[in-house]
Order: C-alpha cells, then sequence, then structure tokens
C-alpha cells in the first residue's frame, strides 16, 4: 500500500540560520496493516502523514500509495488523490463548525467526488450509524462531546471509501475511556472497510493494539544528525 | 453539498458582516435605481404635459413660472389677460385647439381651474374614460375632481365645495356661490389629478359677485349678471364671439376677428395699437379676462413664430413650454442627476471595497477552515471558486435587495411625489440603464472577491493545518 524510498524533506526553523533536514531511507506498509509511528514531539511524525497524503511535496525520494506516485503529481491531482484515496484525522478533530454533522460528511464526499448526491447522503447516514451519531446528524459541531467529535471526524474520513487512514494523535485530545471507545470505533470501522491505518502518536500505552510499531526517532537516526523541527 | 449551499452558510456564520456588507450594496443600488427613475420619469411627465401644448399665454412675468402654473399649477398665476386674444385665436384657421384656463381660487389648496370640455381632448383615452364618476361639468359652478384631491379629501359625487379666494388655502370664502361635484376623473399620474376642473365663466361669476359685494352696488351687480348671462348663452350657443364682441367692445372684436391670418392680425393691432386700453377694460376685469390660454397648433413649426407675435402685440406673454422644460431640464434636473449619479457610484465603489475588506479579513479568519477543506480532498481552484462565489453573493444579494427596495421606495414616494410636483412616479418601469448598473456593481463585488480567492488559493495547506 505504502512504499517510501530515499524521501528527504528540508525545513526552515525560526531559531535556526541553517534548513533543517528530515530524511527516511525507506517506509512500507503492506494493504490492511495497522502501524502506529511513535516518537517524541518534533521528530517529524506529522511530516510522514503530509507527504503521504500529498499535502507536502519531498525534496527528494519516492512515495508511492496504492500504487500511485504522490510525490510526483501536481497540487491539483494530489488535492483529488487525497479526496479519493486518503481519509485524514486529526488531533484537534478539524470540523468545520459552521456546518452541520452531516454537512460535514457531505462536504467530505462532495471533495472525494466519488459519489451522487443521494449516494452520498446515505453512505453518511450509515456511517453515522456506525458511529453511533444518527442521532446527532443535524447538530454542529460545538454542541457535540471531544468523543462525539472525533467520532464525526472519523465518519468523515471514511465518508469516501479510502484505502488509506492516516490518524495524526486520535486519541491525544481524548480522556482514558473516550481514546478507548475511538480506538476501538478506528479498529472496527478499517477492519470492516478493509482499510489501511497509519497513526502517529507517543502514547506507548496504545502501541499493543497495533500490528507494528514504527519508532520515527530511531527511524530518522539513521538518516539525520539533527531533528526537524515540523 | 453544492457550492452555494456552502456559500450561503459561510455568509450566514458572519451575520453581521454580511449584513453590514450587503447593506452598503443595497445603499449604491437603491440610490443609483431613485435617482435614474426618478429623473426619467420626472422627466417623462414633464414632457408629457408640454406635448400637449405648443403655446403657453398668460400674463407678462416669468415664463418659467407661467409655465408652471398653466401646465401643472405647481406655481401661482402670472395674472390675467385680455379675453379677446383668446376670441381672436379661436377663429384663427391655424390654431387646432386653444382653451382657457381661469383661476384664482382653491378648495383647501387645490386650484378652481375654470376650463372648456376641449381641454380633456387627446389626453389618451376618450374622456368618458378620464371621467371615472359622474360627468363633465355642464354650466357655471359645476366641478369635476381630480384623482389624487378627491381621495385626499374623501370628496364624492353631488357633494358642495366651497372655493377660497386665493391661489391656496386660506383666503377668503365664497360660502354663497358653493360648485357641486358631478365628476370624479381616473388617476392619470399627471397635473389633472391635482386640480378640481369647473367650467370657465364659474370664475368670472364668482369674482363679479365677490367684487360686487365689495362695491355695495346692486345695480352694478345686476348689470354684471346680466353681461355673464349673455356671455354664457353666446359661447354655449357656439362661441359668437362676433355678437358677443358687439356687445360692448365692438371696436376690439373687429379687429381680432378682420383677418383669421395671425400676421394680418398683428398689423390691425399694431394700427391700432391700443391693447394697453383694451388690458385695462372694466368689462375685461370680470368676464373678459383669462388667466392662461393653452394653444394648439396643426404644425408646431408655427409657435415661434406665434410667440414673436403676441409677445410684440399683445398685453401678454407667450412661450413655448417644451422650451421652458428643456431648461430646467438643463438647469436643474441633468446636473442634480450627475451629482446623485457620482454618489450613487461612489456607494457602490465603497460597497466594493467593503466586500473585499470583509472577505479578506474573514480569509484570515478562515484559514483552518479552508485548510480542511483541502485536506479532505478540495483543490485550490474548488477554494478559488467557493470565495468568489461568496462574493458574488454578496454584491448579488445587495443589488438585487436594493433594486426591489430602491423601486419599493419609489412606489412609496409616488404619492408624495403627486402631491408636491404633480409627477406620479411608475414605480416599477425600468430604466435601462438600470440593467447596466446592476451588473456593473455585481461584477465590481466578484472583482472585489478575487483578491481574498487568490489569498486563500495560494495558502499552504500543511503548514496551515499544523499552526491554526
Amino acid at each position: 500500500m505504502i512504499h517510501c524510498q530515499s524521501v528527504e524533506k528540508q525545513f526552515m526553523a525560526p531559531d535556526r540560520p541553517d534548513p533543517l533536514r528530515w530524511a527516511v531511507d525507506a517506509f512500507t506498509v503492506e494493504r490492511g496493516e495497522r502501524v502506529l509511528i511513535t516518537g517524541h514531539s518534533g521528530c517529524g511524525k506529522t511530516t510522514m502523514l503530509n507527504l503521504l497524503a500529498g499535502l507536502l511535496t519531498p525534496d527528494a525520494g519516492t512515495i508511492t500509495v496504492d500504487g500511485v506516485r504522490v510525490d510526483e503529481l501536481t497540487t491539483s491531482d494530489a488535492d483529488r488523490f487525497r479526496g479519493q484515496h486518503v481519509g485524514l484525522i486529526f488531533q484537534s478533530f478539524q470540523l468545520l463548525t459552521p456546518l452541520t454533522v452531516l454537512d460535514n460528511l457531505l462536504l467530505g464526499a462532495r471533495y472525494g467526488r466519488k459519489w451522487e448526491a443521494r449516494e452520498a447522503r446515505q453512505r453518511a447516514e450509515t456511517l453515522l450509524n456506525e458511529v453511533g451519531l444518527q442521532h446527532r446528524m443535524q447538530y454542529r459541531p460545538g454542541r457535540l462531546s471531544i468523543g462525539e467529535q472525533q467520532r464525526v471526524a472519523i465518519a468523515r474520513a471514511l465518508i469516501n471509501e479510502p484505502p488509506l487512514l492516516l490518524a495524526d494523535e486520535p486519541t491525544a485530545s481524548l480522556d482514558a475511556a473516550n481514546a478507548e471507545r475511538v480506538l476501538d470505533l478506528l479498529f472496527r470501522v478499517c477492519a470492516k472497510h478493509g482499510t489501511t491505518l497509519v497513526a502517529v502518536s507517543h502514547a506507548a500505552e496504545i502501541a499493543a493494539r497495533f500490528d507494528r510499531v514504527v519508532d520515527a526517532s530511531s527511524w530518522m537516526r539513521a538518516t539525520a544528525q539533527e531533528v526537524p523541527h515540523v | 453539498m453544492s457550492d452555494i449551499k456552502l456559500a450561503l452558510t459561510y455568509l450566514r456564520a458572519r451575520l453581521l458582516i454580511t449584513l453590514l456588507t450587503v447593506l452598503s450594496v443595497v445603499l449604491g443600488i437603491g440610490l443609483a435605481t431613485i435617482v435614474l427613475v426618478l429623473s426619467q420619469q420626472a422627466t417623462r411627465t414633464l414632457r408629457d404635459e408640454t406635448a400637449q401644448w405648443d403655446v403657453v399665454i398668460g400674463a407678462k412675468g416669468s415664463p418659467l413660472q407661467l409655465v408652471l402654473n398653466g401646465l401643472y399649477y405647481l406655481d401661482a398665476p402670472t395674472g390675467n389677460i385680455d379675453g379677446e386674444l383668446w376670441e381672436a385665436l379661436e377663429h384663427d384657421p391655424a390654431v387646432t385647439r386653444v382653451v382657457p384656463l381661469n383661476m384664482g381660487d382653491n378648495y383647501m389648496g387645490a386650484p378652481f381651474i375654470g376650463t372648456t370640455h376641449e381641454f380633456f381632448d387627446d389626453r389618451g383615452a376618450s374622456v368618458e374614460a378620464l371621467v371615472a364618476k359622474g360627468r363633465l361639468f355642464a354650466q357655471p359652478f359645476e366641478a369635476v375632481v381630480g384623482a389624487d384631491i378627491a381621495a385626499r379629501h374623501g370628496i364624492a359625487l353631488e357633494q358642495e365645495l366651497i372655493g377660497s379666494h386665493g391661489w391656496s388655502a386660506g383666503g377668503e370664502a365664497h360660502g354663497d356661490l358653493p360648485y357641486t361635484v358631478v365628476g370624479i376623473l381616473a388617476p392619470t399620474g399627471t397635473s389633472l389629478d391635482r386640480a378640481i376642473f369647473t367650467d370657465y365663466r364659474s370664475v368670472w361669476l364668482v369674482h363679479a359677485d365677490h367684487d360686487h359685494d365689495h362695491e355695495a352696488d346692486p345695480e352694478a351687480h345686476a348689470v354684471h349678471d346680466e353681461h355673464e348671462e349673455a356671455a354664457y348663452d353666446e359661447h354655449a350657443a357656439g362661441h359668437d364671439h362676433e355678437e358677443h364682441a358687439g356687445h360692448e367692445h365692438e371696436e376690439h372684436a373687429e379687429h381680432a376677428h378682420d383677418d383669421h391670418d395671425h400676421e394680418a392680425a398683428a398689423v390691425g393691432h399694431e394700427e391700432h395699437d391700443d391693447h394697453d386700453a383694451h388690458a385695462g377694460h372694466d368689462h375685461a376685469q370680470i368676464d373678459g379676462q383669462v388667466t392662461t390660454l393653452l394653444v394648439k397648433f396643426a404644425q408646431t413649426g408655427r409657435r415661434y413664430q406665434f410667440a414673436e407675435f403676441v409677445n410684440r402685440q399683445w398685453n401678454a406673454l407667450a412661450v413655448i413650454p417644451v422650451d421652458e422644460i428643456d431648461k430646467v431640464e438643463r438647469t436643474f434636473i441633468a446636473p442634480l442627476q450627475g451629482i446623485l449619479l457620482v454618489v450613487a457610484y461612489l456607494v457602490v465603489l465603497v460597497s466594493a471595497l467593503s466586500i473585499l475588506i470583509s472577505l479578506y479579513l474573514t480569509i484570515h479568519q478562515r484559514r483552518r477552515d479552508l485548510a480542511i477543506m483541502r485536506s479532505l480532498g478540495a483543490t485550490r481552484g474548488d477554494v478559488f471558486r467557493l470565495i468568489t462565489l461568496e462574493a458574488a453573493m454578496l454584491s448579488g444579494i445587495g443589488v438585487a435587495t436594493g433594486w426591489v427596495l430602491g423601486h419599493g421606495l419609489l412606489a412609496l414616494l409616488s404619492p408624495i411625489s403627486l402631491a408636491r410636483i404633480g409627477v406620479s412616479l411608475q414605480a416599477w418601469v425600468i430604466h435601462p440603464a438600470e440593467f447596466a448598473i446592476a451588473l456593473s456593481v455585481w461584477a465590481l463585488g466578484i472583482l472585489a472577491g478575487l483578491l481574498p480567492a487568490i489569498v486563500a488559493y495560494r495558502m499552504p495547506v500543511a503548514e496551515t493545518l499544523v499552526r491554526e
């Protein structure tokens, strides 16, 4: 599903005169695999997710996701690729607050460009039912609890049936009970839809639930003397 | 979820800014609409009335005052003129129509206009259609009331109206000589709506009676009454002016009717050169004088020659109404319209700027939302289109609302305009320039949205998601 080779990216840091160098020799994830990337803050875990999603372009190396050379895509093609192949879940949920829960999902469907309006609505309702929020469809995110907001974000990430789900600190904003419930949900829907999951977290206690854990700190140690600040 | 729904959602989410921005567009478009329609219709109404008559004749004074009084009843009469001129014109083959207007009294500020039935000819529909209720006057002291005056004062058929002396309300009442309402005119949107029409002799009779009351001379009163009856009979019998003229001022009648050609008449007048004597004639002061004469020629080209002749040979002032209204347009209406349009365009420009500012500021507030949309798969083009659409909707809603409000306000102003300046506004008639202005403002609004749209287009997604 994912194959990264000799990927490099330079960043300008506000407190340094020289750019920081982020590099990964190789990173591979099999289809349906559930991988957790861990490491200390600032080691570039989110950078990897952004590169996989086509939100960033590497300075060097190749990134292949679901058979597509993401590093070679134009900005617009990367946007379309992301809409159809990648679901993104953020630490702060990143729901659009002026929109209702249902409209958040429908907007995701719109930019996925896969469904007719009626299909998109049916799928959104099914997913909200799946995450237990069918009774909150017309609520705005501000009226939902933190746990509910993350469940909406998961449903939105899955609206286009992406083969790859990228989750950036999906439980960092949640208490232990909610974190557990969200992880349960995440694994359940990924299993049900056959979705590959790559998550980033510095919470070691959730590592056991993943198929594989990649330590970003050691991973980068071999490629760079300095740790980039992202 | 469509772009329109998404744009509307975001416009609603910042409702106050949206409303204020739309309001600025509404003000610009509303003002431009009102200025355009008002000036167009004021000009049209003024021109419609001037098209009815080639020459207006009245007492010497201000030409504009004469036209404003004679055609629009907006100003006091300049005085009275010798009725001989009317008699002369009645027999002039070049004159298609000549009607007298006798003024001097009012009912609660609405002028009584003494005239003949010919005054109502050629006013679009038939005379029957012009009279909504009842009929035209058939004898002195029968009155036909204009639609606006009837509505304003609740005047009904058979009602008696007591006139007051003078041009405005508050003069001495002629309580002993009331008018009976026999007809009410249909609304015309012209000055007809704001006056009360009666037989031209009514004014003579009222003021004859009035003068004699003051003189306290019953004998003289009787003489006048006798004469007035004679005048009435003669006119009713087909304007036998020769006979009428022979009644008391044969000499004047003769030179007036010697020849129907104006030039010939002019020569005759020059030879006699006694019009001042006419003007000062006792008889003329009572039943021989008219306030205004409205003249229509078969060939309008004659009007200048005729006006020059009258001004030279008679103690009267003849003016070409269309020329006077042209002067008013050039001197007052056009410059005022220009100034108001400049103000309207400035308001529109400010509104376009407010669209730019509000969208530009909200783009910075919405960076996170736009980045999320991009993370969901929205292209830079999608985001650009969304912001441009919001600008188009802001200006579009403003243009539509401003247009409706502008015309709505004109509809509300129409009765006031009719009462004050005699112009009935057809509020929902569209000025051709309105389309151009509406499209320009809409386009300007979209243009104002381009800069914020470009900012959104160029926004770095990953960086924004991390920062916001």
